[in-house]
Formats: structure tokens, sequence, C-alpha cells
């Protein structure tokens, strides 16, 4: 009976269910194929005021180069680096892209070209590197060769406050130039920090970002630095107990425990948020943090001070950068550099929508007469140096990372977290 | 007609041959898509989880590596330990919430459909959204539960920043989002017991309680067992909140296995690892549904 | 009667317990409605507030212009109805099959497929993560949907249902000469409407929650789906929580939608589900 039997009028109203679904997103598939135009794919993590200025940018080259179509996407920070990777595995990886300085030891050469200096009008890697401040691009040297079209932003962390609360408090305001000591720094912050009548805190004398593997590297290097200790030793494997570390990890328990001076928990899910609306009296950041608070507070009064170094000892700031590049395995080399030149071709323009900062030779002294508050910035990148570098650089962040949530969310003691961290981070 | 019911009786071998390969080819599309997108994966990953890779560069085989470095991990067992603890910690009470909620509603007049369609309203939510309402609930300052627990005198709760607290808190949450769901389930079992049973019983002169315990938890004892074996199954899978609300922290508190295996994969690209990982939870799921199983099937006997 | 006044107070009881816990189950469903109309201030304001002292509409207009939200609904609602749809014809075909017709290997293919709900979703998401890469689908719609278009509960469900529908109608349809296509959807879905409504409920919300493969698989910002969306939005837009809140309002009001129109059909297909004795 039925084997062949296949009624034709019987299917028909699948049928149709079947060809709206298809068509549905045949739709949607042709809306991406475009016109024969150079397609470059750019990626960035996603950060409003940077995405926001990308899209102008790239509107504006758009028009400048009607050859070139840019295909803009930005991932969320947290997981950028792996998306990346397994883009690039994957054969799927943008034409050019940014990323940061710590993760060179992977990502350079194998994954970024380099640089096409001559859409510079320069005739070697040595005059292009001269486009720069001394020194700046270095991390993303390797044996002469220059891996990068340029920095995006070149950051070191200083000690922001907010004055009125000094004031309110009858404490001095910070220099602009010379630093507190954090044993200063932790009783103004217990001093600053304030509760309600039940005892629930209200105000917090200082908060920072407490579950970030960079930002834990960011936070304690310079303080271990300054200690006179590091978190490799000569042969590069790391050593978290060290004396120095769990040195430098007392402070954040004394300011956890003792002062009460801060709480992870108090903090609101956007840290610049209750920084700029009065709810925590200080937070260490780059200068990029200007542009977000402004954005919340737009008249607020912001103080910064250098960032903090231990009674005795000498001054080492953090230094790290995110710069752009391009894929090696990208078809259209010529196309993407000429696109990196162009998001290189204005720095000022960036600081002022996003406050980052492109080193170029000369830059930075213009930058500071539009805005006062980069001077401590400028005295910080004086002492500034690189975090660690290692293959394992996610690992060993991520496993101080946990020990670091331990000491600022539960209190524990230190050196017996950091012991743990050290046995974990051995088998690396 | 006739003719067509006469060739239908001489053709009775075709009809069973007929219906044998129309059966075969309706079930085709699953016979397809379950070896591929199931069957062939878990055969996959036992590959995968015998070399070390990165995505990146070409694997390299390392025999049974991976695995000896998870029976050395304490992160991995702490991650298993923390699997089990929400699994069950999730799953207990839901078992005697979700009964004791069927029985009440076991009267299914028009006005408890009402109250049946609200209170499954937390299963249908999605899981972010209650992840966000949940997270800017449990803020120790401005988040709603300090409505309940200031007058009590408790202020400044780490519900999410304290390791003691950090998973209750998130045990909390799928108790509140998953029990009606199986609510439901008891009560379609509830409602197919016969009256008859549970009248007769009555007459026999025993009350409410001696019912229930020997004449309705017995006759439940299929769904019971429903219950809990994919109770147990989905609370091991759950990743959603872990990832979005703590990441694991604070420290290693929240870090279930399935935390921890999306980041071994896709965080530190360690792909043989991950996969390793995922297989022996995968074999200690399997134990614990056949010790259930077993214990339930003697229980009953 | 004593016997009445018992009834009444234990009816007063029952209800008043009942009223009790939906207040409780729905307390936070209430916040994130009451919320997502307050201005900042408000939510951020101790003692915490329950209600908006003034709505603020805004929230609603800004979600889209702020958060491009609508891109992100469209997504989502794309690939739940293709998901949908896909699920309803398959599972049904295949649990017909399963449920009426008999052929070799037909039991062992069931028990198969019910092993599979008992898979965690760990052990397969690499090895489907490089199939879909190797067929170059990451980052597109085929690739987020195409793992999902048989859900095994489905199979289940539909087989279950569609075995208490009496062997006579189809053997009088193959008598008439109807083809065994005619018959299953002439006869077999509408017959399985009620199966149909719950497994429509029960997808849709599966598939409208997705996380964990969706972030894994998409990777450009414009084809993101809501729930992906969300996550971000919790990180970039932190402190916007009257805004998160009022996202988090669109994201499941199709849901709610979706439960309240089928939610008869939706509790028969469950209660149906009683055919589990075996």
């Amino acid at each position: 009976m039925g084997v062949q039997h296949y009624s034709a009028k019987g299917g028909k109203s699948v049928k149709r269910l079947w060809f709206l679904g298809l068509f549905v997103f045949v739709l949607l598939g042709m809306v991406g194929l475009a016109g024969a135009k150079t397609e470059i794919v750019y990626w960035s993590h996603t950060y409003d005021p940077a995405v926001s200025l990308t899209k102008e940018m790239i509107a504006e080259f758009e028009k400048q180069n009607p050859d070139i179509q840019i295909t803009y996407d930005h991932v969320p920070h947290a997981s950028f680096e792996p998306k990346l990777l397994t883009a690039f595995a994957g054969g799927t990886g943008p034409d050019v892209y940014w990323m940061g300085d710590w993760v060179m030891p992977k990502w350079m050469p194998s994954l970024t070209e380099p640089v096409d200096y001559t859409v510079w009008g320069v005739n070697s890697y040595e005059e292009f590197a001269q486009l720069y401040e001394p020194g700046a691009l270095d991390a993303f040297t390797q044996d002469g060769v220059i891996y990068t079209g340029g920095i995006s932003e070149y950051n070191t962390f200083s000690l922001y406050y907010n004055p009125q609360h000094f004031r309110e408090a009858g404490i001095p305001l910070p220099s602009a130039t010379v630093p507190l000591t954090w044993e200063e720094m932790a009783e103004i912050a217990a001093k600053l920090t304030k509760f309600d009548e039940k005892g629930g805190r209200v105000r917090s004398g200082f908060e920072t970002v407490y579950g970030v593997p960079i930002w834990t590297i960011l936070l304690l290097e310079p303080q271990i630095r300054q200690l006179g200790g590091e978190l490799l030793d000569e042969t590069g494997k790391p050593r978290l107990n060290h004396e120095k570390v769990v040195e430098a990890m007392k402070w954040w328990h004394k300011m956890r425990v003792e002062y009460k001076a801060t709480d992870p928990g108090f903090q609101s899910p956007d840290l610049w948020a209750d920084f700029a609306q009065g709810r925590v009296s200080m937070t260490i950041a780059g200068p990029w943090a200007i542009s977000i608070i402004r954005s919340y507070n737009p008249d607020m009064e912001i103080g910064i001070t250098p960032l903090p170094h231990f009674q005795g000892s000498d001054r080492v700031t953090t230094l790290y950068a995110w710069a752009w590049f391009v894929n090696p395995a990208s078809k259209n080399k010529k196309e993407a550099w000429r696109f990196v030149h162009y998001l290189t071709s204005d720095p000022l323009r960036w600081w002022e929508r996003v406050k980052y900062i492109q080193p170029k030779k000369g830059v930075l002294q213009k930058l500071l007469e539009g805005e006062p508050l980069l001077t401590t910035f400028l005295e910080d990148f004086k002492y500034a140096q690189y975090e660690f570098r290692s293959p394992n650089y996610y690992e060993i962040s991520s496993i101080l990372t946990r020990a670091f949530q331990q000491v600022v969310m539960e209190g524990i003691e230190p050196q017996e977290v950091l012991n743990k961290a050290q046995e974990e981070a051995e088998k690396l | 007609m006739l003719r067509r019911i006469r060739r239908k009786s001489t053709k009775g071998v075709g009809i069973k041959k007929a219906e044998r390969i129309y059966g075969f080819i309706f079930a085709l599309p699953a016979i397809v898509f379950f070896a591929v997108f199931y069957f062939l994966p878990i055969i996959k990953t036992l590959q995968i989880s015998f070399y070390r890779w990165d995505f990146l560069s070409p694997p390299a085989f390392e025999g049974l590596r991976n695995y000896v470095v998870l029976l050395k991990s304490s992160e991995f067992h702490n991650s298993l330990w923390k699997s089990f603890y929400y699994a069950f910690g999730t799953t207990i009470p839901i078992w005697f919430i979700a009964l004791g909620l069927a029985v009440l509603f076991n009267r299914i007049t028009s006005t408890s459909w009402l109250y049946l369609v609200v209170y499954y309203i937390p299963v249908v939510v999605p899981l972010i959204v209650a992840c966000i309402v949940w997270q800017i609930m449990y803020h120790p300052s401005y988040g709603m539960l300090t409505l309940i627990t200031r007058p009590l005198g408790f202020v400044d709760i780490p519900w999410l920043t304290s390791s003691r607290l950090a998973m209750p808190s998130i045990i909390l949450l799928s108790i509140w989002k998953g029990t009606p769901f199986y609510m439901v389930i008891y009560l379609a079992g509830l409602v197919s017991i016969p009256r008859e049973y549970t009248e007769a019983a009555q007459i026999d002169g025993a009350n409410k309680y001696q019912v229930f315990r020997h004449i309705t938890i017995p006759l439940l004892k299929p769904v019971i067992l429903y219950v809990i074996v994919i109770s147990i199954i989905a609370a091991l899978q759950v990743f959603d909140p872990f990832y979005v609300m703590t990441k694991g922290g604070p420290g290693s508190a929240t870090r279930v296995v399935t935390l921890f295996v999306n980041e071994t994969a896709f965080q530190y690209l360690k792909v043989g690892t991950a996969a390793a990982a995922s297989l022996v939870f995968f074999g200690l799921v399997l134990c614990l549904s056949l010790v259930i199983l077993k214990f339930f099937r003697s229980s009953w006997e | 009667m004593k016997t009445v006044k018992k009834a009444l107070a234990r009816n007063i009881l029952w209800h008043f317990s009942l009223l009790l816990g939906a207040i409780v189950i729905i307390f936070p469903i209430i916040y994130m409605f009451s919320a997502s109309f307050m201005p900042l201030e408000e939510v951020f304001s101790t003692p915490v507030r329950l209600w908006p002292s003034r709505p603020r509409l805004l929230n609603y207009s800004e979600i889209f212009t702020k958060f491009s939200l609508h891109r992100y609904f469209l997504n989502s609602v794309v690939l739940t109805i293709f998901t949908l749809l896909c699920n309803i014809f398959f599972c049904s075909l295949v649990g017909y099959s399963l449920a009426k017709f008999k052929f070799p290997g037909r039991d062992i293919l069931f028990t198969l497929i019910l092993a599979t709900m008992m898979i965690p979703s760990n052990v397969i998401v690499i090895p489907l993560y490089l199939l879909i890469r190797s067929l170059g689908w990451v980052n597109s719609f085929w690739g987020l949907s195409f793992p999902h278009v048989i859900a095994p509960f489905g199979v289940f469900l539909m087989r279950q249902f569609i075995r208490s529908i009496p062997d006579d109608y189809i053997d009088a349809a193959r008598i008439d000469g109807c083809s065994e296509f005619k018959i299953f959807y002439r006869i077999i879905m509408p017959l399985s409407l009620p199966a149909i409504a719950t497994l429509s409920v029960v997808t849709f919300v599966n598939i409208w929650n997705l996380f964990l493969w969706p972030l894994i698989v998409i990777t450009s910002d414009a084809k993101k789906t809501l729930p992906i969306a969300l996550n971000q939005f919790l990180s970039n837009y932190a402190n916007d929580w009257n805004l998160l809140m009022a996202a988090s309002v669109i994201a499941t009001s199709p849901i709610l939608l979706f439960f309240f129109v089928f939610n008869r059909g939706f509790i028969e297909g469950m209660t149906g589900l009683s055919g589990l004795k075996e």
C-alpha cells in the first residue's frame, strides 16, 4: 500500500511550516552577505566608551577608504583571550584585534604579525619605535622585530580618593606627586569607613576589584616588589608563599579584619558607580577610570594621589598596556595595517573620549594640558614595571586570586592560604 | 474498496514489512541525531582525554596522564565534593517540599488551578533572570533580604561573599526555582491513584496519615524514584548560577565540576584534562544512579 | 454542624497556607517588576524600598537604546521558534514510531534515548564544539540550534502519550488507504495536542534559557541570545539595577505569556505522564 505512496497533498501544511522556518533564516543569512569589498574583521573587548569611539572611527575610516569594510565585534573582557584563542584555533580569528601585554609570551610571535612600518611612513623597526616614548614598545618587541601597530592604552595604577570625604573627616588632602604609605592609607581608610546605627556598613574607606585574576596581579605585584620580592623565582617558577608575598597579603588582611576598611560584599556590582556616588572613599585604578566615574557623576571632584608604598621601601608601581595586532593568517594584511594606522592617528581623541593613553612621543605632555589629574599618573609611570611573564600567567593569577579572595572575604590568615596556593601552583 | 481489502489480506506479510520499514524511517532522524550529537561526542571526549591539547597546537598523546593529574588535584576533588554538596543540598529539601505541596494541591478545583499556575512561575522564569534578581536580593546593604534580616538584628550578611554562605545561597535559589517542577510531577502521580484505594482504606478505619503512609506512598514509589533520579542528575549539571553569580568564588567555595570543566577547557585551554574530568564525573553520576536504583528496587521488595 | 465547621476551617487553612506560599514564591518576581520601574536612586536606597515612588517608564526605553535589547530578543525568538517547531515535528515522529511500530532494535533505541538524558552536558560540550567548528558553524544560527532540535525528553513524552492512542484509529485509517505519513499528521498529531502543549512549554523554556552552549558557540555581539546578553549587562552595566530588572522583565514575559496561554494543556499533558510506571 503505502510504501511508495507519498501523498503530496498531505505533507503540505507541514512543508509550509518548514519553508517558513527556512525562509526566516535564509533571510537572516543573507543579511550577512555584503558586497564585494575587502572585509576586515576587528575584535576588541567590551568597554562602552571605547566601543562607541571605535564605531565612530570605523565609520570615518570606511568613508575615507570605500574599498574596505570593517566588521566590528566586541567580546566581554573576562573571556576575551580564550575566545580569541579558540577562534584562531578554528581559523575564524579576526584580522585586527587588541590584546594585553601580559600574554605576549604565548602570543608573540605566532599569533601576531610583524608591523608593516611602511604604512606609517618609516623605513625600519627602530624608526617605528621612535614614534613612541622610549621603551614603550619593549613588551611587544622580540629580537628587534616589533609585532604591534601601536599601543591602545598605556596604564599605571594610582590611588583615587574623594576629597569631600577627606575634608569632612578633617584629613589633609594627599599630594598629587608624593605617595602616602600603605600604613597611612589604611588608617585613613578606617577613619572614612562609616556604619549605621544597626552596624550595617554605609560607606567603605577603600574598595577594589577582588575577583579578577589580572587585577590581583596588578594590585599585589607592586606591593611585593616594593618589599623586594617577586612572584616568580629566577627560573620562572611561582613562589606564592614567599615571605614578601605573605607580607603584602598581610596588609590586605589587616585592612579587612582589623581596620574593617574594606568589604567585598559591600560593593554594588559596579565599583566605579560606588566611588562616583560616594559609597566608597578610595580606590585604585588607571587613567581610564576618570571617564567612567565622570559618566556616573559629571561634576564629581576627583582626587588622585600616587600609588602608596610601604614605609621605607622603594617606589614601585605597575605598568600594563594593550596594543593593536594583526593576525598572521589574515588575507588582507595591508588593509588591516591601514586600519590600525587610522586607530593610532589621533591619540588626543582616545584620551578625551576614553581616557586611554597612546604613549606616542610628545603626547603625554599635550594630554597633561587638558587634564591636570594626569600629573599623578605621569609621576607613577616613572616607577612603573610590567607584570611577570609566564606561559602559565592565567593559572597563576587565578590561583593567587582565589587565595586573595579567601584573605579578603573570609579573613583567613595569609600564610595558610598562600601555602595552599603554592601547592597548587607547583603542580602546573 | 473490496479489491483493496483483498489485496491487503494477501499481502499479510507485506504489511508487517511495510510497518517495520516505516517505523524505522520515522525513527531514523532520531537514530542519526542521537548518534551524532550524543554518542559520538562521548567517544570523542574519551579520545581527547588521552591527549594534551590547547585547541591551537597539534594534540600530544599522553595516555593516562590526565587522569593521574586529576587524581592528585585537590581542586578537582574540591569541585566533585562541591557538586555533590550542591546536588543533595538542593534535591533533598525539594523531595520533601514538593511532595508536601503536591499533597496540598491534590484537590483540583478551579481556584487551585490558578494557584498551580502561580506556583509554577519560578520554573518558567529564565535562570539568568533568577540569578540577576537573586543576586540583587542578596546584596548585604541594598538587597531585599535585608527587609527580613535587619529587623532580626543581622546586618551585612555576606550571602555571596562568604565561603560558608555562598553555596547555601545558591542552593536556596535552586530550591525556589526547582520545587514547583517536581511538585507537578508528584501531583500527576497522586492524581493517578484511584480514589477507591484511599476511600476503601478510610472506610476500614484508617486515618489520613495511615492512608498516606501505607497506600499513597507505596503507590507513588515509581514517581518518587523518577523524581529522585532526574532531580539529582539535573542538579549535577547546573552551570549558570555558578558562572553568573560567584564564578566559583569566594576562593573555591562554589567551584562545581561544571565550572571546573568549562574553565579548564576554555580559560586555561587544557582540553585533555577537561575531557578527562568530565568523564570521571560522568562515571560517578552513573554509579550514583545505579546505587539509587538498586536501593529502591530492594526496598521495594 | 461540627463537621461543617471543621471542613470550613480546614478550607480556610488550606487557602491561607497556599496563599502564603504563593507570596513567598513569587516575591522575587514581584520585586523584579517593581524595581524595573524604579529610578536608580530608589534601588540603592536604605531602607530598601518595595515600590517605586514615581514609576520611571524611561527604563523600558533605555534598555532598547542603551542595551540594544531588541537585537538579542529577536535572536532568542528566532532560535526558540525554530527549535520548537523542529522538536514538535521530530519528537512526535520518533515518539510515534517508538510507540506504535514494531521494528528490530526499537526498544534498545528507546532505552538509549532515555539514557542520553543521564549524560551530563559537560561530557559532550567539547566534542560538540569541535564538530560545530569543523562544519564551520561556529558563531552561526545552525551551530546554535542543531544540537537541540530533538530533545530526549520530548521523544519520551510523545512516545508515552502516543501509546495511549487507541490502535483502532490507526488501523482504520490504514484500511482506508491512508499513507503512513498522512496518518501521522492527520490523526496522531491532532490527538497528541495536550502532549504537544506540554512539549512546547518545556522546549520553549529550555531553549529560551540556553546559556552554556550559546556562551561557547556565539562570539559576535550581534548574534548573542538574551541570556548571554543579560549576563553581559550584569558585568557591563552592573550598576543599572533598574535597567537590569526591566531587561529581565522583557526576557521573562514571552515565556510567561506562552505558559499562561498553554498552561491547561501543559498540566494535562504532564498528568498524562503518570504512565511512568514501568
